[in-house]
């Protein structure tokens, strides 16, 4: 026995060493990198710093790498690679909007799938029964309303509730939202859903566009707010909702406050993916395990980050559809969900986050800054 | 211009100006990338559930139905490749994988999908491309009404070659009650079916058929997909002091369902349409307790010779895949998927095009004028005029019933037969032991 615990902590101690020289040489490398980029750092800091957070020039590359990859992906992409990321937008816009109101004040919804879907029903529902040709200038702003009236019904009976009851209350809010769907199939169109929903266009390249601009927007908008005040309370009711209210803040105000920012995007979210596909059924817009979904994309980021969500609905979709596409769907599932798995148990904050702070550190090493 | 002339042009300013040269090709290049180039192969794209028994069969099939063309020479000359996708049966996976198939790999024609919900989920997208999509799968009458009867010029490149959609399945479910009626003198009808699109006309117009043939109607109820249990519903149908029950299962769990029956022998006999038990496997997944039940399905379960290229298909069906996994048997998408191909060949070179982007017309008219003999019978789309505009037609024998969506039961031993019509029938229709 002793002889395996010393081969097993000898074998730890070498995993131990390499990391600690790779961890090394990618800090070298970093510290060289930073000083080239600090100066575009600097300018961003100066002008946008207070609003969004200051970077290093490390993290400066990653942020306007990816924006840059992000926006000229059709010209380097293969057809499925762009075709995974315009889904991975409107992912990006759930798992965002889920974060801002769970990933922030820790109450956890189980039940966000209810309000893209809201969103995604009354577009269709509009069109199906009161006029096709109503048009989306009618369509879009009606239905951003009822994610955000659905949000509010929600919210207003969980706002005294606390722990696992508040998010029981969000999961069965979506159970039986789905189970109205059948006994109304006269207007929601039961198990098939409703077809003949305008596309925003079938033009591959345009259309991942249309879905890009208003991820792009709402992740600034979320990071503004997040940055702010509302997102320091929001913070601080996870840490200590008492503390919050014993400080004169009204921490069921702010809750409600969270359901609103979080609604909106939501719906948001839900027209974008109902023109995307032009139909709504209750297997592809409202089941729970969609909500599932926002949360595991949310913990593979990074909860309570904005962009570390954004950066896991990437990872997720991209793994889901593209990298992992040829394998059967069980095999798919299984893998992703081990991966979550290992990303709680050894990157809890996320991985996009512990990135981040990487970076903070090499950054700082090169201490040009 | 004021730099022209004979400076020479500054090492830096050369870098930056050949790279962003560079960057302009490249992205250039790219922008066409996005959608595949055309060439002189003809593609087939195939959606289906590939996992699932059906989708497997189908996929089978149809790659069978390739080698046979490509063995005579392809479609127009061209040689054929077929590209099979599966849908995963879900409305997000089918619309990803036919845009691929159009705007990647440029397929000239689509063949397939099972689950009506995929089949309606893809059709404006289709449409707007034009590429030909003949369904095979889906039995759904909307996916022709709602859309081709809607606007019959954006979806006339959508065809269904197989099977009858299910507004006349119910009008042959109907004359298949007063089969059994003759054969056992059951009045008395339930109807049970899937909450599913395509079993809409067996809850609507079944009822009607049947009643209006003088039988009663005493029980009709719809079962949720996801339904494991069946034991209330069968309760029901016993309540009722029905003869029989016509249920109508592609989702649902169809081996649940019979073995309930089977084991607490239910007084009354299981008729109408199951998926799932269409499979040769279904008899070992079932221990047998599918013995009596019947179900309808193009083809006949490739047990008898509905024309004389039905045992030549399923025969080679049989060599080809005697040792993979299950079906055995190519099941009712397989035989529609089979005759898809062949169908669009005869029709395209008739027409001597299959240009669709510039001469769909042509193709569309040669489409429905095509009268071809596949493996599951004599094949004839209706017209733009008909209430089924683009949609396969029924046949219908001497006594005007239909014909080409037969009825076959498990019977003793595991032997599937053919029971009805009579014309095409194997072996007498048996009622359960137990009535």
């Amino acid at each position: 026995m002793s002889s395996e615990t010393d081969r097993s902590t000898g074998s730890t101690r070498a995993l131990g060493d390499t990391w600690r020289s790779v961890d090394d040489g990618l800090r070298t490398v970093g510290s060289r990198i930073n000083p080239v980029f600090q100066p575009l750092a600097d300018g961003y800091n100066r002008l946008f710093g207070a609003y969004f957070g200051e970077m290093n020039g490390l993290q400066f590359l990653l942020i306007f790498g990816s924006l840059l990859g992000l926006l000229t992906a059709p010209f380097w992409g293969t057809f499925s690679l762009v075709q995974t990321m315009t889904i991975a937008c409107i992912w990006a816009v759930f798992a965002m909007s889920w974060d801002i109101q769970s990933g922030y004040t820790g109450y956890i919804s189980f039940g966000h799938s209810v309000l893209s879907g809201a969103a995604a029903y009354a577009t269709a529902m509009l069109v199906y029964n009161v006029d096709p040709e109503m048009s989306m200038a009618v369509t879009i702003p009606l239905s951003i309303l009822a994610a955000l009236v659905v949000g509010l019904l929600i919210a207003l009976p969980t706002l005294r509730l606390s722990g696992p009851y508040f998010s029981l209350i969000t999961f069965v809010a979506v159970l039986i939202f789905y189970r109205l769907i059948r006994p109304f199939s006269e207007y929601t169109g039961g198990e098939t859903g409703i077809q003949g929903v305008e596309v925003f266009t079938y033009d591959p390249l345009v259309r991942y566009y249309y879905m890009l601009i208003p991820m792009l927007v709402v992740a600034v908008a979320l990071t503004f707010v997040a940055r702010s005040n509302i997102g320091l309370v929001l913070m601080a009711i996870r840490e200590n909702e008492s503390a919050v209210n014993a400080a004169g803040l009204d921490a069921t105000k702010f809750k409600l406050w969270s359901f609103v920012l979080s609604s909106i995007p939501m719906g948001i979210g839900g027209v974008l993916l109902v023109h995307y596909y032009g139909s709504v059924d209750p297997t592809t817009f409202v089941v729970v395990d969609n909500s599932i979904e926002m949360i595991a994309m949310a913990v593979l980021g990074g909860m309570s980050s904005i962009l570390g969500p954004l950066g896991g609905a990437f990872l997720f979709v991209v793994l889901e559809d593209f990298l992992l596409e040829g394998l059967p769907a069980s095999a798919r599932w299984t893998i992703l969900w081990v991966i979550i798995l290992l990303v709680l148990v050894f990157a809890r904050d996320g991985l996009f986050r512990k990135l981040w702070h990487k970076l903070d550190s090499y950054g700082h090493r090169g201490e040009n800054r | 211009m004021k730099n022209a002339g004979n400076k020479t042009v500054k090492r830096r300013t050369f870098l930056g100006a050949a790279g962003a040269g560079t960057v302009t090709t490249a992205l250039a290049g790219c922008l066409g990338g996005i959608s595949g180039e055309d060439d002189d192969i003809f593609r087939i794209g195939h959606l289906a559930p590939t996992r699932s028994q059906m989708g497997l069969g189908a996929e089978r099939s149809i790659e069978i139905a390739v080698d046979e063309v490509n063995d005579d020479g392809g479609i127009l000359d061209q040689e054929v490749e077929l590209l099979s996708e599966n849908t995963e049966g879900q409305v997000d996976e089918g619309t990803a994988v036919v845009e691929s198939l159009i705007q990647e790999d440029n397929v000239d024609l689509l063949v397939g999908t099972f689950v009506s919900e995929v089949t309606q989920g893809i059709m404006d997208f289709v449409a707007d491309r034009n590429v030909p999509f003949i369904i095979t799968g889906s039995a759904d009458p909307d996916s022709i009404t709602e859309f081709h009867g809607r606007d019959y010029e954006e979806y006339k490149n959508v065809f269904r070659t197989g099977p009858i959609n299910s507004d006349l399945q119910a009008e042959a479910m109907g004359q298949y009650a007063e089969f059994l009626s003759d054969e056992h003198g059951w009045e008395d009808f339930a109807i049970l079916a899937d909450d599913a699109a395509w079993t809409g006309p067996f809850i609507e117009r079944l009822p009607d058929e049947i009643e209006d043939l003088g039988f009663n109607v005493v029980h009709a109820d719809t079962m949720g997909i996801e339904t494991d249990d069946f034991t209330q519903y069968l309760d029901d149908v016993d309540s009722a002091d029905a003869d029989a029950v016509f249920r109508f299962i592609a989702h649902a769990d169809s081996a649940a369902f019979v073995s309930t029956w089977q084991s607490n022998e239910y007084p009354f006999a299981v008729e109408g349409i199951n998926v799932p038990g269409m499979s040769p496997a279904f008899w070992d997944a079932t221990e047998g307790a599918c013995l009596y039940e019947t179900t309808s399905q193009s083809g006949a379960g490739g047990v008898t010779e509905l024309t004389d290229r039905t045992m030549p298909f399923v025969e080679e069906y049989e060599d080809r895949y005697a040792d993979e996994d299950p079906p055995s048997k190519p099941m009712y998408m397989g035989f529609n998927s089979y005759d898809a191909v062949h169908f669009y060949r005869e029709a395209v070179e008739s027409a001597g095009t299959a240009d669709y982007e510039n001469e769909l017309d042509g193709i569309v008219d040669a489409m429905l004028s095509t009268e071809h003999t596949g493996a599951t019978g004599e094949m004839v789309l209706y017209d733009e005029d008909s209430e089924y505009p683009n949609d396969v037609q029924e046949t219908r024998d001497e006594d005007d019933y239909i014909s080409n969506f037969p009825m076959t039961q498990w019977q003793e031993g595991g032997e599937v037969e053919c029971v009805f019509p009579e014309a095409d029938a194997t072996a007498d229709h048996v009622a359960p032991e137990w009535l």
